[in-house]
């Protein structure tokens, strides 16, 4: 027969362990205000379901440096169904001189492969002499972004990827870039814009060097997811 | 030689170096030839040029005489293509100082 009535003085302390209490029984009421600490929090399970009241919040999704010599940096499986918006920083980026700069779509998440040849758009810019700079892609595969940039000096930028996985919806990016300009050493910016297309899912993009490789030093690619916030 | 293709996968953190596929090195390959990286290097000669003919332009408005050794400068401008015809020849017109200013005389505005 189960004793039904034990006073708490009859209990031992530390002697009710985790068998002895039924799953999902306890309610938050029995927590002490303020109590879950962060030790108590397993990684990456706050997700953006569980936040409201942050506005534009960024989620860094992935950090990379380009540790090895390439004229094709890609990042794969950097865009799924979490966020229908991304943010993309390419950071003290140099390749070979005179190199265009390209982006291309992927798809197939982690056996990524280049995306089809779908994209339009253009990119448009001015540099310090008053001379516009202008290139424009109609059905590519890849999207020129910069034309010619200069070996010897860093170039930073960035752009934002809408609606990447969302096949109803056309994926688009668009960003900015400045750089000293290869041909003539001028420093200037682009603008740039480009739409697939297609129904593809993309999950991932390159950054391609038309000449030369992307350097080894301090190459930093940074994406983030962002939501709306609430 | 063939170049490298570096594929990060965001989820797994694992980054992976792989050579270029055929096409696309092909697609390299063709931009970077010879004939391709000269005509783009022309393209620049043509371009400075450009702007040095119009920086001078405005003597030639009907209200101004431009000198002499304006107008033959302009037409040694103007053959530039005709009289430099290979990548070494473009490589000495596009060369530049530490200061990023082009060191060819050809390109000077003369005074006199």
């Amino acid at each position: 027969m189960s004793k039904t009535t034990i006073p708490t003085g009859g209990i031992t302390a530390d002697a009710i362990n985790g068998t002895l209490i039924a799953d999902d029984a306890i309610n938050s009421e029995h927590y002490t205000d303020a109590s879950i600490d962060t030790a108590h929090i397993g990684n990456s399970q706050v997700t953006s379901a569980k936040v409201s009241g942050v506005g534009g919040l960024h989620t860094l999704i992935t950090s990379t440096t380009i540790g090895s010599e390439g004229s094709t940096f890609t990042v794969d499986n950097c865009f799924t169904d979490t966020y229908n918006k991304y943010l993309v920083f390419f950071e003290q980026i140099r390749n070979g001189n005179d190199s265009t700069v390209d982006i291309g779509l992927r798809t197939g998440g982690s056996s990524g492969s280049a995306g089809g040849s779908t994209l339009g758009g253009a990119f448009h810019g001015y540099r310090m002499n008053g001379q516009e700079m202008a290139g424009s892609q109609a059905n590519g595969a890849t999207a020129r972004i910069m034309n010619t940039a200069d070996n010897d000096n860093f170039y930073h930028g960035y752009f934002h990827v809408f609606y990447p996985t969302t096949t109803d919806r056309m994926t688009s990016f668009t960003g900015k870039v400045a750089f000293r300009e290869g041909s003539t050493t001028y420093a200037g910016f682009n603008d740039f814009g480009y739409i697939s297309i297609s129904t593809e899912d993309h999950t991932g993009f390159s950054l391609i060097a038309g000449t030369g490789n992307f350097n080894t030093t301090a190459c930093t690619v940074n994406v983030y997811g962002i939501t709306n916030g609430s | 030689m063939v170049q490298k293709h570096i594929i990060h996968d965001a989820q797994t953190g694992k980054t992976t170096v792989v050579d270029y596929t055929a096409e696309e090195q092909a697609a390299y390959d063709d931009y970077n030839s010879t004939a391709k990286v000269t005509a783009r290097k022309l393209e620049k000669v043509k371009q400075i040029r450009l702007e040095k003919l119009k920086a001078t332009d405005w003597m030639s408005a009907s209200d101004v005489t431009m000198p002499d050794y304006i107008k033959t400068w302009r037409q040694t401008l103007r053959d530039l293509p005709a009289n430099h015809t290979n990548e070494t020849a473009y490589n000495l017109l596009l060369a530049r100082d530490s200061d990023g200013k082009l060191t060819h005389s050809v390109w000077t505005q003369p005074t006199s």
